[in-house]
């Protein structure tokens, strides 16, 4: 095998000689390089070749069409002005705060290009994940259909059979946490633990280090784990054979391992146990039937070449055949949907029970947008601050075009320090973003990165963004410059600050942008403020959750509740089926006065008489369950206020509602005042709250202020007791409700750290306009000085353009956050109204720095003594 | 087109050309050239320069030949001196003689 010549190059000289006659070219400069190879070694053959390539450009191609070396392709001229483009890169400071403007800015996209970057990465690892499809389904009860990312388990074995090119399907299942157990030495509650078949190993990509992923999950009571699941329970002892207690009574044996299910997945396992040990419990026709609960994850792969569309027009004879007449009965619709692996990362914000935490494609878009804007800024003070800095350099240009420069010549110069500006920028950014990468990792939850190999786009998106910036930000101050006349030698062009010129518009424009992200992070944080505080209409706090996952401790209830309350440090303990900030559910509700066929979706629950107290509910008419009626448990319910209002109800209490399983309605004894079950994003969905018709699900402990830990472990051992199997579990709601808010309080700081830099490549812009002002005007102000102006009137005098800039980048600016921010707030049910304040707090802001800067900036010209800059000349 | 007047490296192209008589395409000839003069690190792309604007002067002709695993499987060009191109290395060679002649003549070589 012989090595091969760098790629680009080669292809670059393939496509440059792809027509007739030439086509032996690449052919010779191959077998130099292979000789080179051989004889000179790798490295002097690429640097040869690469030669070859640009002697190829010069000498021959080019020389074809220009009849000589065109200026822009001499080297001369690119040697001369990268020599003055690092020059006066170290020579001025202006330059200097240009570049690291700059840098900021790329450093910024580098960051949010590798987010996006591993976000639009999810799931493709798998060889076959442009042929994968997850089944979704379109359950419409009544009126409203619901999207659920589940199916029931018959369709994903049904189109395999019958669609000869849906090649395979596979389904898993979820289970809620559960305790797993080595013999008696170790034990987890698990959280990713699911039900799978073994066709799963055919359609993903999750490897088998230990076992034979054709036959793992095929035989009944088998299980998979992944490699540090197996290293958790077992060291480094061999995890194949072993068996794991799942939820007290079930033993799975171990028939195989697998690496680690990788970050950029939608779903994540630690455990999968084989999909028919389901059928122990109620046999395989009441898992393997069209009418199970929809409930299981179904994915299909297609035949290659096979398009989705023909599959998904056969999805609704798959209805039509086998799902007629009992749902129908029951009133609900199904229609089934396919949605591509690759997509269900980011655009499942339309589905409910979802199998893990989504992205979302709508980070990516602010992200991009953020990534854009400070680009923008960054390069709007480049172009700023070089033209400053250039229109320094009048006597070096003119005196060039003197002697006989061409226009072109001039501009290609320019051009090319300026490009040189921008690489030396563009290193410094990946210094400054490979330093920040940790931090942004944290705050956006991915592990990210900037390595060539996971993001192969950066190869081109580098070079690509410094040529764009470094000759966009380049054409301005080399076309400006280049028009200038030998006579501006003697006569120097004005550098007024009264004329309204293009790097003014600039300085406005960057300060527009900064005053929309300052507004629009003001009022990010004060609508979670909003939010995070926001009466939720139950307390949260010190209440421990305590699930409940087996049944006999779901039968002795009463009694662990008792025996809890007795210990010391217990407020109140209650029992629910739904927790807050958790999964609900829900049905369609017939109230008093309602046709035959009109019904009112509702979430239910079921609580006990403890619960409206325990959680600190109040009611807003009625009363709550009370022991003294004894028919509360079988005839009273309580509705919420949103349940009376949709109803249409004044007065609730004693009107009657029929749950769909009853012949007859139950009696509102009582209406509880709105409260946020899911979240306050949310609206407050109406909601039926019954006297344990469901089993309870877990256990609501509040707690006093006391020793938490204490209590804690004696609620544990007490538990042990009725329990003996299981350890207990349990969690805080407050910390598991507030979970929800993570997403949004993570985008709001990784919204305010991309403020911070646009605002200080602004002030960096605006510091070295000032100096430069500052500096062009000497004379003036040492003149003022000597006539008697004091330090103070000069300032003023320099700063008071800044204030006009501001005005107007505010008058610019702040509509445009107005229309950002409120469609962004139209997210939220409930929202914050946009005062005037924070608009005035923004400018306050940008214009405090604003000023500060350009103070400090003048203050060495105001305060210098006016002989120094009078006396030369 | 051109005159006949021959370039250095054109006259040493052509005669290098007939002296291999097979096997004569851009990168073998490169190499025989600097083996038969010494000439070191010659640049490819100058003898392809150089090739095509004999080609095109009419003192060349070429044909496509086989390809090769070592090319990267492109093909060979093979170049062959035409009767004009002869005609121009005679020439060529013709004008140094009488050129040495007149020296040998002329001159006193010490």
């Amino acid at each position: 095998m012989y090595p091969e010549p760098p790629k680009p190059a080669r292809m670059f000289i393939e496509w440059l000689c792809s027509d007739g006659q030439f086509r032996d070219i690449p052919g010779d400069l191959h077998e130099e390089y292979i000789d080179y190879h051989q004889s000179k070694g790798a490295f002097r053959a690429r640097f040869r070749y690469i030669i070859s390539v640009f002697r190829l450009i010069q000498m021959f191609i080019l020389r074809d069409r220009f009849k000589r070396t065109p200026f822009w392709f001499s080297y001369k001229l690119w040697r001369d002005s990268i020599k003055t483009g690092y020059r006066s890169l170290i020579k001025a400071p202006l330059v200097i705060g240009a570049t690291i403007g700059l840098a900021l800015g790329f450093a910024c996209c580098l960051l949010i290009f590798s987010f996006i970057s591993t976000e639009l990465s999810f799931d493709k690892y798998h060889a076959k994940s442009d042929r994968i499809y997850r089944l979704i389904a379109q359950l419409t009860l009544g009126e409203t259909p619901n999207m659920i990312a589940s199916t029931n388990t018959a369709p994903a074995i049904a189109l395999k059979e019958e669609l000869s090119g849906v090649e395979e399907g596979t389904r898993i299942s979820s289970l809620s946490r559960v305790p797993v157990k080595y013999e008696e030495q170790k034990e987890f509650y698990e959280d990713r633990i699911y039900f799978a078949e073994s066709s799963i190993f055919k359609m993903f990509n999750f490897p088998m280090i230990k076992g034979n992923p054709k036959v793992a999950l095929s035989n009944m009571s088998t299980m998979v784990v992944t490699e540090s699941t197996a290293y958790r329970y077992f060291g480094n002892e061999d995890p194949i054979g072993k068996l794991l207690t799942v939820n007290g009574n079930m033993d799975y044996e171990i028939v195989g391992v697998v690496e680690d299910v990788p970050q950029n997945s939608h779903f994540f396992f630690d455990m999968l146990l084989s999909f028919n040990s389901l059928y122990e419990a109620n046999g395989r026709e009441a898992i393997e039937t069209w009418l199970s609960p929809f409930s299981y994850y179904s994915y299909v792969l297609l035949d290659e070449g096979q398009s989705h569309d023909e599959v998904e027009e056969y999805l609704p004879f798959l209805v039509d055949k086998h799902l007629t007449e009992e749902y129908k009965d029951a009133g609900i619709s199904v229609e089934y949907y396919l949605q591509s692996l690759e997509d269900i990362h980011l655009h499942s914000n339309h589905l409910r029970h979802e199998i893990g935490v989504h992205g979302d494609i709508k980070y990516l878009y602010i992200f991009g947008t953020i990534a854009f804007f400070v680009l923008i800024i960054a390069s709007l003070n480049f172009v700023n601050l070089i033209t400053a800095r250039f229109s320094k350099r009048v006597d070096d240009i003119v005196i060039r075009k003197v002697l006989g420069a061409e226009k072109g010549v001039l501009i290609t110069g320019l051009l090319i320090e300026s490009l040189v500006l921008c690489s030396i920028a563009m290193v410094v950014a990946f210094v400054i973003a490979l330093l920040l990468l940790p931090v942004f990792s944290e705050i956006s939850q991915r592990s990210l990165n900037l390595d060539f190999q996971q993001h192969p786009l950066l190869i081109q998106v580098v070079p690509g963004l410094t040529l764009l910036v470094g000759i966009l930000s380049g054409l301005y101050p080399a076309f400006f410059l280049s028009s200038w006349k030998a006579s501006h030698l003697i006569h120097k062009p004005s550098n007024s600050p009264h004329r309204l010129n293009l790097r003014k518009v600039l300085v406005i424009l960057q300060f527009a942008i900064s005053m929309v992200l300052i507004i629009c992070t003001g009022l990010i944080f004060r609508q979670q403020q909003f939010l995070m505080t926001k009466d939720l209409g139950f307390q949260k706090e010190r209440v421990l959750v305590i699930p409940i996952t087996n049944a006999e401790i779901r039968n002795s209830i009463e009694t662990i509740k008792e025996e809890i309350k007795g210990q010391p440090g217990i407020v109140n303990v209650a029992a629910t089926s739904h927790v807050m900030g958790q999964r609900r559910s829900g049905g369609t509700y017939k109230p008093e006065g309602y046709d035959q066929n009109q019904t009112v979706m509702m979430n239910a629950m079921s609580v006990d008489y403890d619960f409206i107290e325990t959680m600190g509910m109040e009611l807003a008419e009625g009363r709550n369950f009370s022991k003294d009626y004894p028919s509360d448990p079988e005839n009273s319910i309580l509705i919420n206020e949103s349940a009376a209002k949709e109803i249409g109800w004044e007065s609730a209490v004693g009107k009657k509602i029929q749950p769909p399983s009853r012949e007859e309605g139950k009696t509102v004894i009582g209406v509880v005042k709105d409260f946020f079950f899911k979240s306050p994003h949310d609206f407050v969905h109406p909601t039926y709250i019954n006297f344990s018709e469901r089993p309870y699900r877990a256990l609501m402990v509040k707690l006093d202020a006391g020793n938490l830990q204490e209590t804690i472990a004696g609620i544990a051992s007490e538990w042990r007791s009725f329990d003996p199997n299981r350890s207990m579990d349990y969690y805080f709601l407050d910390a598991s409700y507030d979970e929800q808010y993570y997403a949004e309080q993570r985008m709001s700081s990784v919204f305010s750290y991309f403020t911070l830099f646009a605002v200080f490549i602004a002030c960096l812009g605006l510091a070295g306009m000032a100096s430069f002002v500052a500096e062009c005007r000497v004379k003036e102000i040492g003149i003022r000085k000597v006539m008697g102006a004091s330090v103070i009137q000069i300032i003023l005098m320099l700063s008071k353009s800044t204030v006009t800039t501001l005005l107007i980048a505010f008058v610019i600016g702040s509509p445009i956050a107005y229309w950002a921010i409120k469609s962004w707030l139209e997210n939220f049910e409930y929202r914050i109204e946009i005062g005037l304040d924070i608009f005035l707090i923004a400018a306050m802001m940008a214009a405090l720095t604003a000023l500060a800067t350009v103070v400090i900036q003048s203050m060495g010209v105001a305060k210098s003594n006016p002989v120094n800059s009078l006396r030369s000349e | 087109m051109k005159g006949t007047n021959l370039g250095e490296l054109e006259e040493i192209l052509l005669l290098t050309i007939t002296a291999m008589g097979k096997n004569t395409y851009g990168y073998a000839i490169k190499e025989n050239i600097e083996k038969r003069t010494g000439r070191k690190n010659m640049n490819l792309s100058a003898v392809h320069a150089c090739l095509y604007r004999l080609e095109k002067k009419g003192f060349l002709q070429s044909e496509f030949g086989e390809a090769t695993k070592k090319r990267g499987g492109k093909k060979k060009k093979l170049f062959t001196v035409t009767a004009e191109g002869k005609a121009a290395i005679l020439e060529a060679k013709r004008i140094r003689t009488s050129l040495w002649d007149e020296i040998s003549v002329g001159v006193a070589w010490n």
